[in-house]
């Protein structure tokens, strides 16, 4: 994400929505803050409100009590239609009209804040191409036109045209097919990294929210926040059954989904330069009790070759002259899961980690199980 | 459109369904059959060798007039209808007086429900000061308001809710919303009920006649009363071929003024 933070933070305080005639509220004093930059996905089951508490954002829904501060002003001093002009908004499909055009659609908020057509025009093709569509084939097409997935692209185009700082996403990709859903979840990352909004997203799928959140707000029935926390962190301690059930079975896989490669304790192997003597490394292996040595090219640090101790066994001469050449290495910006492939798929126990074109160290599965035990031991800390 | 629909992971074309517009030579049907049957009774008329006081009755310039009436009462009442029926519409598809549109519905059915003639005859009586032309506007007006009406809301209703919601998620004005997306879209269905309103208003104006207030209805009890029954049948012609011709324009504008894109 760039230094440079498009969005505004968001306060929730005591935000209450009571429907006449129901026992119960529909949100029952939600507080909470958003901050600014950040993808916050509001996940919870159907009926947990979390929709609702959505729309008292922009106030589609009106609050019956409590506050919506963004960026510190309070939203609901203002008038709902200017206030929503400044929230963009996303609904399943993308809502477009169906009888205006694709750049009629995405010019509905900068004319009615009254911009001059060349402006409007020149906007259009920049959000177009910004949601990686061609705006010579596409700003005069109708939606029906489009597939889903474009209509999809043009929603969001749409919201995002009078540069809103918030962006309010109900289940956006609900529609879609798995494999365009998945292409959408990662256009919306990249362009989250270009543009910082501050993103609420509703979802009931908890791997969207874990793939899209900076911070998952796991909602129970009123509204009620059960876990505010980023993605590793609920993953490695649910609050409770509630959050549990909703992860699933198959939290820990989830997990080194989300963990970064970079962000856990690496195994240490001893490292040798080409040149090395065999039989030293063999020593020095047989000191240590290892039996693999990494060769390191002298200069960049970066792995070209494995040794193991039995090849080295009564050898001579540099090391490079043994063992095999390293064929499967991982950055640090891979995950557990990207790891554990490596692992799985190479005829190695271990596979090095380079970052920047050095080595860093290895993975190996005890590598991942430990790093996943430490993880559910600090997020138990916390 | 519905999200079942979006969710197809298709583009298509944009073409009108067929159903709803039909290829376009079929517009031409209509006209087809209006020249050949306007020509049959021209050609029909003088076989039939009309005496000298059914031919002051067929007089063009006196059939002129009598059109002339007929289409003032029918564009009088249609005008009347869509000022009332289209806000009306609009106001009962509203949160708030959704609750009132049964009510206001029942009101229209039992105007259209009555015989039209009955309509118009107790509307005379009722109003024995009100000339006969106004008297015969207004019950045209309660008669035909029905599918203007009914069609406005039902055109509206269908509307996808979703659709209004993201108008005005995303900042338009309730006015804004109605103006640019609910309207719009519900055209071709109000478009289909004006077109009958039209319809219905240029069959009923023939028992304008029956008050005195004109139009081709009177060619009609003429016939009957004067036992000229080549004046009867021209007259009965003329008013089919007028609606004939007005549905066609129904038509037309069903299929021209339905926006893209849908």
């Amino acid at each position: 994400m760039s230094d440079d933070v498009g969005g505004v933070q968001i306060d929730l305080r005591n935000l209450t929505k009571r429907y006449p005639g129901q026992a119960k509220p529909a949100v029952d004093d939600v507080t909470m803050t958003i901050q600014a930059g950040e993808i916050v996905v509001f996940v919870g089951p159907s009926g947990s409100g979390k929709t609702t508490t959505m729309k008292l954002i922009n106030r589609l829904i009106e609050p019956t009590s409590g506050e919506i501060l963004i960026n510190g002003e309070d939203a609901r001093k203002k008038k709902a239609d200017e206030l929503r002009r400044h929230i963009g908004y996303v609904i399943q499909a993308g809502g477009l009209f169906p009888h205006m055009t694709v750049a009629d659609n995405i010019a509905i908020v900068p004319r009615i804040l009254k911009w001059d057509r060349k402006r409007i025009a020149e906007r259009v093709e920049e959000l177009l191409t910004m949601v990686g569509l061609e705006p010579e084939i596409y700003t005069t097409r109708y939606p029906r036109q489009l597939s889903g997935g474009q209509q999809q692209r043009v929603g969001v185009a749409r919201a995002l045209a009078a540069d809103p700082p918030v962006l309010l996403m109900d289940e956006p990709f609900g529609a879609v097919d798995p494999i365009t859903r998945a292409k959408l979840q990662d256009e919306l990352l990249a362009l989250q990294d270009e543009l910082s909004k501050t993103i609420v997203f509703v979802t009931h799928d908890f791997d969207e929210a874990v793939k899209l959140g900076d911070r998952i707000a796991v909602l129970a029935e009123g509204s009620r926040i059960v876990q505010y926390a980023e993605p590793a962190e609920i993953l490695a301690n649910p609050a409770d059954d509630f959050v549990r059930g909703f992860i699933g079975e198959n939290g820990a896989m989830k997990l080194l989904n989300v963990t970064r490669v970079a962000d856990i304790d690496l195994d240490q192997a001893l490292t040798v330069a080409p040149e090395a003597d065999a039989a030293e490394v063999h020593r020095e292996l047989a000191d240590r009790d290892e039996h693999w040595a990494v060769v390191l090219d002298r200069g960049a640090g970066r792995p070209v070759r494995w040794v193991n101790r039995e090849e080295l066994a009564d050898a001579s001469g540099p090391v490079e002259d043994f063992g095999g050449p390293v064929d499967v290495t991982i950055s640090g910006r891979s995950t557990l899961q990207e790891a554990l492939e490596a692992l799985l798929r190479s005829d190695a126990e271990l596979v090095p980690v380079v970052v920047k074109r050095r080595y860093r160290g290895l993975v190996t599965l005890n590598t991942v199980q430990q790093a996943i035990a430490s993880l559910r031991e600090k997020a138990k800390r916390r | 459109m519905t999200s079942a629909q979006a969710a197809v992971e298709v583009a298509t074309d944009v073409a009108p369904s067929p159903s709803a517009t039909g290829r376009a030579w079929h517009l031409l049907i209509t006209p087809a059959i209006i020249v050949v049957a306007g020509v049959a009774l021209v050609i029909g008329v003088n076989a039939a060798d009309p005496n000298v006081s059914e031919r002051r009755s067929l007089e063009a310039p006196f059939v002129l007039k009598l059109l002339g009436q007929h289409l003032n009462l029918t564009a009088v009442s249609t005008v009347i209808v869509l000022a009332v029926a289209i806000p009306l519409g609009v106001m009962l598809t509203r949160k708030g007086a959704r609750l009132a549109a049964p009510a206001v519905l029942g009101v229209a059915n039992i105007g259209q429900g009555a015989p039209a003639i009955g309509v118009i005859v107790i509307l005379a009586v009722v109003l024995p000061t009100v000339a006969p032309f106004w008297v015969a506007i207004l019950a045209l007006s309660v008669y035909s308001v029905l599918p203007a009406l009914r069609n406005t809301m039902v055109g509206l209703q269908q509307v996808d809710p979703a659709l209004v919601e993201a108008g005005r998620g995303i900042g338009m004005s309730a006015m804004r919303t109605l103006l640019r997306v609910e309207l719009p879209l519900a055209t071709p269905i109000m478009l289909a009920g004006i077109r009958t309103t039209l319809v219905l208003n240029v069959g009923v104006a023939a028992l304008a006649s029956f008050i005195g207030a004109g139009g081709l209805g009177e060619m009609i009890s003429a016939g009957v009363k004067l036992q000229q029954n080549i004046v009867l049948i021209t007259g009965s012609v003329l008013i089919a071929l007028l609606a004939l011709s007005i549905d066609w324009l129904g038509a037309l504008a069903e299929r021209y003024l339905r926006p893209k894109g849908v």
